[in-house]
């Protein structure tokens, strides 16, 4: 009894450690978010600057990651959104992008993943398979076709170049898909009996029981989209860039206020995070199921 | 006759549904794939002499291609069954814990899922780079510790902590499905710890164990943002993968190379589905 217990003991420890190191990026980001653009600057870069003594006497050259800041200011967000409108047009940017997809998404992949799990049509493993391919393949290959058809069809430089494709993405399907074959079938088949039109099952049936489900494959889609890069840089302007490109040029010119910039950057798919996670760990649950 | 109609009607609708996603792959991805085949067996796009598989084959033979290939295959054979491995341990231990500080930790792990690369990677930078956290703390001489043979080692663990959660969550909801009884039955024979997870947990597993290997398959070819934000467009030799190979065709728009790698891409990946496959149909039998 008292070996299972210190057993016990030793994995809560090993786990709540682990756990924490997961979350330790976020909160040193958040933290450094909070500190002056002075302080940044003498953190992470080997100049010291005239003024700083403290730091020369203790002759440091590493970066120095705290957890506390030495002084707490909201300097950085103030710089950030008021210097410098180019930054909340960037984040706009990202919005205009990543909301459609999600939507796309929503609106095709549901419905496919539904028809593939419900309907008896000879070859729909077939075209399944297809999905699976499409979904495996890494996005610069699947990024060459896109480019073609963006081309002829006069779509570069316009979002929907990017829009399009990423709203298509298999990935909705298949999760979609297990997701649907790990709930019971008869569920959905008493409806049809009853008399139910497919239509109505879908939005009175189907629609609540995928919340989990949809609840996942809109995080993931939002956090995929609001992340994109090798998209945006072959198919967009430079008005047009998404604050994750942005982003990737601010270490270089903006330092001082990197972190201000990636902890805002984050927020939104950090919020629907923990607004769904329950759904969303559900929704991914079920999926590994069959 | 009227059953059959209206099934038959049943049918229509789910062809209705399946249409705007089947159209949609098709026009942006299938057709123009099968059409660009035509780019890649000429030799350029303005003569249009007809040169067969040249371009496939020179790439195939290409040096660079062969260094992204090697690459990105020991990437995957760490990256993948470390995922799988790591989070089956993990789901293990969170399964022992009750209720709350299951579902606590469990966000925790899955918490790094939703934190866009972009936003990390300056942290990784100052904890890996020149005169990062890392050299300070260990009173190391100034290493970049992205730049070295043996930095797949730290893309790894970038990669684990970004997709261990997901895998988690699977395998936990996989562990949940084991009647208990199965395990206390073994007992009673006399089956070891040690036999039981091989006998039960592992057999049991099976149709999770799919998943999270497909999914960690995607996942790793999503690690190339990562790789491609932390070191750039020409990183290491050792981190040069497929993508900074494709990505560097189409910065040069060569076309032909461009579309001759998709190809053989392309058929690599039907080779390992269908593998994956078959695999699954012998093994999941037992039902």
């Amino acid at each position: 009894m008292i070996k299972r217990r210190i057993f016990s003991v030793v994995i809560y420890t090993i786990l709540i450690l682990l756990a924490t190191l997961f979350f330790i990026p976020v909160v040193v980001i958040f933290a450094n978010s909070l500190m002056s653009s002075f302080e940044i600057l003498n953190r992470f870069t080997h100049t010291v600057e005239a003024g700083n003594m403290q730091y020369v006497a203790d002759s440091i050259h590493f970066v120095r990651l705290t957890l506390i800041p030495d002084r707490v200011t909201f300097s950085q967000y103030l710089r950030l959104f008021f210097d410098d409108p180019t930054y909340l047009s960037r984040f706009w940017n990202s919005v205009v992008i990543a909301l459609p997809v999600v939507l796309g998404q929503v609106l095709i992949s549901a419905p496919a993943a539904y028809a593939f799990e419900m309907s008896r049509m000879r070859h729909k493993e077939k075209l399944y398979f297809m999905y699976i391919v499409i979904m495996l393949l890494p996005l610069q290959v699947t990024l060459v076709p896109n480019f073609i058809m963006a081309d002829w069809l006069g779509l570069l430089g316009t979002r929907a170049s990017v829009i399009l494709p990423a709203a298509l993405n298999p990935f909705g399907v298949f999760i979609m898909r297990q997701y649907l074959r790990g709930m019971p079938h008869d569920y959905i088949e008493a409806a049809q009996l009853d008399g139910a039109s497919q239509i109505r099952i879908v939005f009175a049936i189907v629609m609540p029981m995928f919340k989990p489900a949809l609840a996942a494959l809109v995080i993931l889609t939002f956090v995929n989209n609001w992340n994109i890069v090798e998209q945006a840089i072959i198919f967009l302007t430079q008005a047009q860039e998404p604050l994750s490109v942005y982003l990737s040029g601010m270490a270089v010119h903006n330092l001082d206020l990197i972190y201000a910039a990636s902890f805002f950057y984050l927020l939104p798919p950090l919020l629907m995070f923990l607004y769904w996670k329950e759904h969303m760990i559900e929704g991914i649950a079920l999926t590994g199921i069959r | 006759m009227i059953r059959l109609k209206y099934q038959a009607r049943k049918e229509m609708l789910f062809a209705l549904m399946l249409l705007p996603s089947l159209l949609g792959l098709l026009v942006f991805f299938i057709a123009p794939f099968l059409l660009s085949a035509q780019m890649m067996v000429v030799d350029n796009p303005v003569g249009r002499n007809f040169v067969g598989l040249f371009h496939f084959f020179a790439t195939l033979g290409n040096a660079a291609f062969q260094l992204a290939i090697r690459n990105t295959i020991v990437f995957m054979l760490m990256s993948v069954p470390l995922n799988m491995v790591f989070a089956l341990l993990i789901a293990m231990m969170l399964r022992r814990m009750s209720g709350i500080g299951k579902g606590i930790l469990g966000a925790f792990f899955l918490l790094p899922l939703v934190i866009p690369s972009g936003s990390v990677v300056h942290f990784w930078q100052s904890l890996f780079g020149l005169n990062g956290f890392l050299n300070g703390l260990l009173n190391n001489e100034p290493t970049n510790w992205l730049n070295q043979d043996f930095s797949i080692i730290f893309i790894v663990i970038i990669f684990l902590w970004k997709n261990v959660g997901f895998n988690i969550v699977l395998f936990l909801a996989g562990l949940n499905l084991i009647p208990k009884d199965y395990y206390d039955n073994a007992a009673t024979c006399g089956a070891g710890k040690v036999r039981q997870f091989f006998m039960i947990t592992l057999v049991y597993l099976m149709p999770t164990t799919f998943m999270t290997l497909l999914l960690s398959i995607v996942q790793s070819f999503q690690a190339f943002r990562e790789i491609f934000l932390l070191t750039g467009p020409f990183p290491h030799p050792s981190l040069y993968m497929l993508q900074h190979y494709l990505n560097n065709q189409f910065a040069a728009l060569d076309y032909q190379r461009m579309v001759a790698a998709a190809y053989i891409l392309t058929l690599g990946i039907v080779a390992i589905v269908l593998v994956m496959l078959y695999v699954q149909r012998r093994v999941m039998n037992y039902d």
